[in-house]
């Protein structure tokens, strides 16, 4: 009874699973973890830190990083308030918004790709008339990367952030309103905790999203390196020329995603 | 006296939620407990609803001191933040990520309260309701009557206008709430701002507060001291809501010494020495027009107040020096020619009489 | 009975033609075609995909599936780069050294691509130092950011000016036309039907064949 999130859970079981279920849970960690297994074998070891060290994978993953991490911060600041409202307030057309901001989860992401093409690209409605007035050209350039990954990685934000806050025993947030906290001071300090496991898993979707984001922005940014050559378009671009650079590339992109993946466990990132 | 609009809560509302309507008038002075008392489903969570400012009123009034916290034809809406009503709820609701010390300042840092003086309010309450080995804890790692203290202590932290108390011992066992209703009881003594207490179980009502209002599918049927209610129910409801005797006393050696009564009642029990309720239930008292021979019984010589005929029984009122009622058969009290005035002898057996500590 | 063929990007419009033609002339005979950057489809070849004709963008892809393929490669066709433009010209365009103009957005092919590696040369037997804004993994993509006016100035095919319907228009480059990639097409070892293979093969090869890839832009070998 006490408690925002009640762990007062059951310890994990020390039966044995059931064989169907271990099974099944088989098949699919194999479905993981074969592919992964397919492309180490065929890394070639030896050149790996020439390709490393090359400026084609430094430029594509400082790139990466840089935009994929900008993204899930944007996803964030712009996605909360949005699940925020999707969960907290009856509006008409509520149910329409929802669907839309999933949309970009089912569209293919080269579609995504032209779709923002026909409103931020040079001839769109919004950003042809930014360029026309200032210059500023968003296509081509890293922003557009930061769009293209914010685009296909909020919904994942948004989705998870409005279960979580639709889970949350909103009692507690009365309790912290008689007490005298103000609206913003009950949801930075009771709402976002309580939330927290959910927002983090959805910064952390967001992020693995935007890290991997390959049609939307090959179609909106195209790639040029050293300003929009992301490693995934790296991959690409390698694979018609060398296909074992692509894969050594492909390999450090693995590698860096599992350093973020898994140092995201860590016990610096858990409130409690 | 003072005028209880200047100082205290003066609520006169109503107000509907899911088709149930509300419509309460509540009065209460400084340092004065009015229990609100009345079966689930009652009104009495809209009525916390109200005061706290979770719900709007549709109609009427509410003023805490000086300031008009609703006002529904003026439009007067104060938001639960800053109504400075403290609040204990049924299921306490601790902040679960942060320390008991942490909870308890939450109020106080809430109001704007800076880091020291906030911690120095903490020490206090620690102190005030012996929390101090449990500061570092985390919710969940308390018992039940810890998390209330916890619970009192940080409602009370904020130095609230008004304290509100939602069935505070709903979620606890016969054991801790013994212990707690004593530690609320002298902590109520010492809070000079109004107090609501919001229960179903009239023992909570009887032992902590001044006056009592019974609340019966949104209104109020009845109000006053638990004695004035016993003694002219004006319906079925109240009469078997404070229609059970309940005496305060101290038991030692088998008898409990009641005030005002010079014989020691003499009553089985396991507990130890100690102060004590008596709970005796009006069936349970035989009244005779003679002075009872026979068994050992406690009697005592009595006179009639008064006879309230209630269907299958007659509630007769006795006076001084035990103020008891017994429920009596009319063909009994036909028998006997029981009338207001009339001496008789009551009688109860030790058995019938049952104790809990205090 | 079917014939697989693995065919370049740039080659679709005028091979899905020379199928149709194919098949409405032999009868009997149903022409399969996949279409996609001449290196993908060599990876896939590599790694085994089942095909029964193969028609790069240039030699040098063919070269590398040689232990593939049955026979000799036939080149077919010829195409080689044009200056493009968003139809209007709005940013007066004239000479491959426009390629280096910071106020225009520049678009190339990437390097391993065929038109990219054949844009390479180019420029740099010209002397032009190109300041590209992307570089895009295949020629399809490059051409549809010029027709949407979102990159001013490409290096594309001649055959992809003339399939893209007036969107685009070409400035004709007098210097490097030497300078130009050549089809080749092959039957692969290990088709399902040798014979119907190659009678396709030979088909693209024939005059009929050169006509129809004429009309899309193509050079005759």
């Amino acid at each position: 009874m006490k408690g925002i999130s009640s762990n007062d859970s059951l310890p994990p079981s020390r039966e044995r699973p059931p064989v169907v279920v271990i099974a099944a849970a088989a098949v699919a960690a194999g479905l993981f973890l074969l592919p992964l297994l397919g492309l180490l074998i065929r890394t070639p070891w030896t050149r790996l830190g020439s390709v490393l060290t090359s400026d084609t994978v430094l430029d594509a993953l400082r790139i990466s990083l840089l935009s994929s991490v900008t993204a899930a911060v944007l996803a964030c600041i712009l996605g909360v308030p949005l699940a925020w409202m999707l969960s907290r307030y009856e509006f008409r057309g509520r149910q329409a918004l929802r669907s839309i901001v999933t949309l970009p989860m089912v569209l293919p992401p080269v579609v995504g790709g032209v779709a923002l093409g026909s409103v931020f690209g040079r001839g769109g409605f919004v950003g042809g008339p930014i360029e026309s007035g200032s210059g500023l050209l968003l296509q081509f350039s890293f922003w557009g990367i930061v769009l293209a990954n914010t685009f296909v990685a909020m919904p994942f934000l948004v989705i998870t952030t409005e279960a979580a806050l639709n889970a949350v025993n909103r009692r507690y947030e009365a309790a912290a309103a008689t007490l005298g906290a103000s609206g913003p001071r009950v949801f930075t300090t009771i709402t976002i905790p309580s939330i927290w496991p959910g927002l983090k898993a959805g910064i952390v979707l967001a992020w693995a999203r935007a890290f991997g984001e390959f049609g939307a922005t090959l179609t909106f940014n195209g790639s040029l390196q050293g300003r929009t050559q992301t490693m995934p378009l790296a991959v690409f671009v390698e694979l018609s020329d060398d296909t074992d650079a692509a894969i050594a590339i492909a390999i450090i992109m693995v590698a860096v995603s599992l350093i973020v993946l898994t140092s995201l466990r860590d016990r610096w990132w858990n409130p409690s | 006296m003072t005028n209880p609009s200047e100082h205290g809560l003066s609520a006169q509302f109503e107000a509907t939620i899911d088709n149930f309507t509300v419509e309460l008038a509540l009065s209460i002075r400084a340092g004065e407990t009015i229990a609100l008392l009345g079966p689930n489903g009652s009104g009495k969570s809209t009525t916390l609803s109200v005061l706290a400012g979770l719900i709007r009123p549709t109609a009427g009034e509410i003023r805490l001191g000086d300031v008009v916290l609703n006002n529904v034809t003026a439009d007067v809406h104060v938001p639960t933040a800053a109504r400075n009503i403290g609040i204990l709820f049924q299921d306490y609701l601790l902040f679960d990520h942060l320390t008991v010390r942490d909870n308890i300042a939450y109020g106080p840092r809430a109001k704007g309260a800076s880091r020291s003086v906030a911690r120095e309010k903490v020490t206090t309450w620690l102190e005030k309701l012996d929390l101090d080995s449990l500061a570092d804890l985390k919710p969940n790692q308390l018992s039940g009557g810890q998390a209330q203290r916890v619970a009192l202590a940080r409602a009370l932290a904020g130095d609230p206008a008004m304290l509100c108390l939602d069935e505070p011992f709903a979620a606890t066992d016969v054991t801790t709430t013994v212990a707690l209703r004593r530690t609320l009881k002298a902590h109520l003594e010492q809070f000079d701002q109004p107090t609501l207490l919001i229960t179903h179980d009239p023992a909570d009502a009887f032992l902590l507060a001044d006056r009592i209002v019974i609340i019966e599918n949104g209104r109020a049927v009845q109000s006053g001291t638990a004695q004035e209610l016993g003694r002219n129910p004006n319906s079925r409801f109240v009469a078997d809501m404070a229609g059970s005797n309940l005496l305060s006393g101290h038991y030692r050696d088998g008898a409990v010494t009641v005030e005002g009564f010079d014989e020691p009642i003499r009553a089985s029990s396991e507990l130890e020495d100690g102060p004590v309720f008596v709970t005796i239930s009006p069936s349970a008292i035989a009244l005779h027009t003679e002075p009872p021979s026979g068994s050992p019984r406690n009697t005592w010589e009595t006179r009639i107040e008064g006879l309230q005929p209630l269907g299958r029984f007659v509630r007769v009122h006795l006076g001084q020096p035990l103020p008891l009622l017994a429920d009596i058969t009319p063909a009994s009290v036909e028998t006997m020619g029981l009338v207001p005035q009339k001496r008789v002898w009551a009688a109860v057996k030790a058995t019938e009489i049952s104790l809990t500590a205090a | 009975m079917m014939v697989t063929v693995f065919a370049a990007a740039s080659l679709t419009d005028a091979m899905t033609e020379l199928a149709d033609e194919f098949m409405m002339d032999n009868p009997g005979y149903d022409i399969e075609l996949n279409f996609g950057g001449s290196a993908t489809l060599r990876e896939q070849l590599l790694a085994g995909a089942p095909a029964d004709v193969f028609a790069p963008a240039d030699e040098a892809t063919m070269e590398e599936v040689e232990s593939l393929i049955a026979g000799h490669p036939v080149v077919v066709a010829t195409n080689h780069l044009e200056l493009a433009v968003p139809a209007g010209n709005r940013h007066g365009v004239t000479t491959l050294a426009d390629l280096a103009r910071d106020d225009l957005v520049v678009g190339l092919c990437a390097r391993g691509v065929p038109c990219g590696d054949l844009a390479a040369m180019l420029l740099d037997h010209s002397g032009v130092v190109a300041a590209p804004d992307t570089e895009e993994p295949n020629v399809r993509s490059l051409l549809l950011k010029i027709e949407n006016a979102e990159v001013d100035v490409g290096l594309v095919y001649r055959s992809d000016v003339i399939g893209s319907n007036g969107s685009v228009q070409s400035i004709d480059l007098h210097e490097g036309i030497d300078l130009q990639n050549r089809y080749p097409i092959a039957t692969m070892d290990d088709a399902a039907n040798l014979s119907a293979a190659t009678a396709f093969v030979e088909f693209v090869a024939s005059d009929a064949g050169a006509n129809v890839l004429e009309t899309y832009g193509f050079g005759r070998p």
